[in-house]
């Protein structure tokens, strides 16, 4: 049950159709991690907290073995992961307006996945050279 | 009688439509809420706002709103 200052703080997300109350509820009670690092990493974490999604703390440096420039990944406890997250890994410089535009998207992501507006997804990638591909596996799996 | 009753006279837009919204999610699907409200703009917005998210306005008449819960 939301509290008042909740539904003060939260009015405009209640008010759109795909969120409600009911959603508002699961973004607050949803813990999510999120790794990563770079200007995309802050802006998703930055995103996730001001829609009300608490973050867990965790380790925010990751390095993979992916070649992309930036790694979009993001799970859900239904998938498997033992939290949610959300994983932004630029290898090299990456142009600022992208790196906004990829946390911004990677929040959005988590957030429907969330809501239940999309499928669960083990883990996907999103390089910036536009490769989608499937990870093998979640590296935050247990 | 409604199912449960509801007063935004002392709300301002957007929360009219925020309070109506959280009422009726806590509604059973078909369940009526009565919503008492003040002003033109509430009374144009509010049905307006509920029939786009598919539930039903029964009565509107000036300071009253009888609204059914969509499925």
């Amino acid at each position: 049950m939301l509290t008042e200052p909740q539904i003060q703080r939260f009015s405009r997300q209640i008010l759109l159709r795909e969120v409600g109350g009911v959603g508002q509820e699961r973004l607050l009670s949803t813990p999510v991690q999120v790794v990563g690092q770079g200007a995309a990493f802050e802006v998703a974490r930055l995103t996730l907290a001001a829609g009300g999604t608490p973050l867990q703390a965790g380790a925010k440096r990751v390095v993979g073995s992916s070649n992309a420039d930036v790694v979009l990944a993001a799970s859900t406890v239904a998938a498997g992961c033992r939290a949610c997250l959300v994983a932004l890994e630029a290898r090299g410089p990456v142009e600022p307006t992208l790196s906004v535009l990829l946390g911004s998207l990677a929040a959005l992501c988590m957030q429907r996945l969330i809501l239940g507006l999309a499928a669960p997804v083990s883990v996907a990638t999103w390089s910036a050279r536009g490769l989608v591909t499937n990870h093998p596996k979640c590296p935050h799996s247990p | 009688m409604a199912d449960a009753t509801l007063d935004i006279t002392k709300e301002v837009c957007p929360m009219t439509y925020v309070r109506v919204k959280l009422a009726l999610e806590r509604l059973a699907p078909g369940q009526t809420l009565e919503v008492r409200l003040v002003g033109d703009e509430p009374q144009r917005n509010v049905p307006r706002s509920v029939k786009e998210e598919g539930h039903r306005v029964l009565e509107a008449e000036p300071g009253r709103l009888l609204l059914q819960r969509g499925p």
